[in-house]
C-alpha cells in the first residue's frame, strides 16, 4: 500500500499551527504546509471509468480493506451530476471535485473522523461532500437542504456509485436532532454575500450537533470573524485553518462580471464543546 | 430513510415543547443489507433512544423484531454474538441501518403536525407562520 507522501498528501506531521501562506498563481489549492503536493493532481486529469464499472470495484476494495486513493476519490467526485441551473438565492455554488475530494480526504487521514463515523452534510446541494463520505466508509450520512430538486439530484449521484446515503429536505436553521449521534458535520455553506448571517446560521447548527468535528469552507476575508464567532457564540473548543483554497467559480451567475471569479476561500476544522462526546 | 435517522429528527414547529420522538406512520418501507459493524454499533448504542427506535419499528410492523427494553451490553456485544442470526446486535444493526422508508409520514408528538416522507426523503420544511 502506498504511503500518504507517496499519495503526495502529507500526514499530520507537518508544522501544525504554520499559517497557511497566501496563495500564489491560479491554482486550485494554495501551497499550505499539510497540502503540499497536491498540486501535482491538478495537472492531470486521469480518465475517469464509468461509475456503472466502478460500484463493484468499490464492493472488492472495501471487502478488501483497501484505502480510497485521493485520485480515485476525485475522479468519483467528478462523475457527479451538478446543478443545472442554480439558484442565486441559496449561493448554491457546486464543491468541485478537487477542493471536495480534498477536504474529505483531509478528514478521514489527518483526523478520523469519516471512516465509521455519523456524517451529516449540511446544505447539501447535489450531494458531492456526503457521497465523498460514503465512499469513504462513513457509516452513516444524512444530507440536508431546503431545494428539494437538489435532493432529487443528491440521491440520483449516490444511487449512481450504489451508495446509501439519508436525505432530509429542511431548512438548517430550523433543523432540530436530538441526542448527538452525529459524530461529523461536513458542509460548504452560503458564504452569507447574498443572504447576511447564513454562513453562521450553518456554523452554528453544525457546533451544536456534532459531537466530534464540524469541516467548512468560508471565505478568507472572513476568518476573524468566523474565528471569533465560533470560539465566542457558539462554544467551540477549537477553530483552525487547515489551509487556504483558491475556490475556481465557474461564471455561475449574471451578475458575475469576470468569466471567471477567483475566491480565497479557507477549509476549517472546528471542534464543538466537550460536553456532548459521550 | 433509515431509522438511525429517525432516532435523532425532531419537530421544531412553533407550539413544539420537544417535537420527540416522531411519530413514524410509514406506508412503504423496503430493506437492504450492509455489513455489521460491531464497533460502530457500540459506540452509537448509548446515543440511541431506545424507546423511540422500538417504537419505530413497530410502527412498521415489526413488534418481534425489538424487545421492549434495551437487552445489557454484555448480551449486545458478547463474543461472536455479530455471527449468531437472530442476535440481539445484529436486530439492533438490521433496525438503524438497513430499514429505509419510502413513503410514510412523521407525526410531531406534541402539535401533531404531520412531516409527509416522500421517495424516501422527510419533508421537515415549515411554513413562515410555524417558525
Amino acid at each position: 500500500m502506498p504511503s500518504p507522501r507517496q499519495l503526495g498528501w502529507p500526514t499530520r506531521t507537518g508544522p501544525k499551527n504554520a499559517a497557511p501562506p497566501r496563495s500564489q498563481g491560479r491554482q486550485c489549492l494554495a501551497a499550505s504546509p499539510r497540502l503540499a503536493g497536491s498540486k501535482s493532481s491538478t495537472t492531470s486529469t486521469p480518465r475517469r471509468p464509468s461509475c456503472a464499472r466502478l460500484a463493484p470495484e468499490q464492493r472488492r476494495r472495501r471487502r478488501a480493506g483497501e484505502e480510497m486513493k485521493l485520485k480515485q476519490l476525485e475522479g468519483l467526485l467528478g462523475g457527479l451530476t451538478q446543478f443545472p441551473a442554480p439558484k442565486v438565492e441559496l449561493e448554491q455554488y457546486p464543491t468541485g471535485p478537487h477542493i471536495a475530494s480534498r477536504m474529505l480526504y483531509t478528514a478521514e487521514n489527518s483526523f478520523n473522523d469519516i471512516t465509521g463515523k455519523v456524517v451529516a452534510d449540511f446544505g447539501c446541494g447535489c450531494g458531492t461532500l456526503a457521497v465523498a463520505s460514503a465512499l469513504l466508509d462513513a457509516e452513516h450520512v444524512i444530507g440536508i437542504d431546503v431545494d428539494p430538486q437538489s435532493l432529487e439530484l443528491a440521491q440520483e449521484n449516490a444511487a449512481d456509485l450504489e451508495l446509501d446515503i439519508d436525505l432530509i429536505w429542511s431548512d438548517i436553521k430550523n433543523l432540530n436532532l436530538k441526542g448527538f449521534h452525529i459524530d461529523t458535520v461536513v458542509m460548504n455553506p452560503p458564504f452569507g454575500t447574498r443572504k447576511k448571517g447564513a454562513d453562521m446560521e450553518f456554523l452554528s447548527m453544525g457546533l451544536k450537533v456534532a459531537s466530534q468535528a464540524v469541516y467548512s469552507l468560508h471565505k478568507t476575508s472572513t476568518r476573524e470573524r468566523i474565528k471569533k464567532a465560533a470560539l465566542r457564540d457558539f462554544n467551540a473548543a477549537s477553530a483552525e485553518v487547515l489551509c487556504e483554497l483558491r475556490y475556481d467559480l465557474p461564471q455561475s451567475y449574471k451578475f458575475h462580471k469576470k468569466r471567471e471569479v477567483d475566491i480565497a476561500v479557507d477549509l476549517w476544522r472546528f471542534v464543538p464543546n466537550a460536553r456532548r462526546s459521550s | 430513510m433509515r431509522l438511525l435517522t429517525h432516532n435523532m429528527l425532531a419537530s421544531n414547529v412553533r407550539g413544539a415543547t420537544t417535537g420527540y420522538p416522531l411519530k413514524l406512520e410509514a406506508a412503504k418501507w423496503v430493506t437492504k443489507e450492509v455489513d455489521l459493524n460491531a464497533d460502530f454499533i457500540r459506540g452509537l448504542l448509548p446515543k440511541i433512544d431506545w424507546r423511540a427506535l422500538v417504537a419505530a419499528t413497530r410502527a412498521l410492523g415489526l413488534p418481534e423484531l425489538l424487545p421492549e427494553e434495551q437487552p445489557p451490553e454484555e448480551e449486545i456485544f458478547a463474543e461472536g454474538a455479530a455471527d449468531v442470526e437472530g442476535s440481539a446486535i445484529r436486530r439492533i444493526h438490521h433496525a438503524l441501518l438497513e430499514i429505509h422508508v419510502q413513503e410514510g409520514s412523521l407525526v410531531c408528538p406534541d402539535t401533531s403536525r404531520c412531516f409527509p416522507i416522500d421517495k424516501g426523503i422527510p419533508n421537515m420544511m415549515l411554513h413562515e407562520d410555524e417558525v
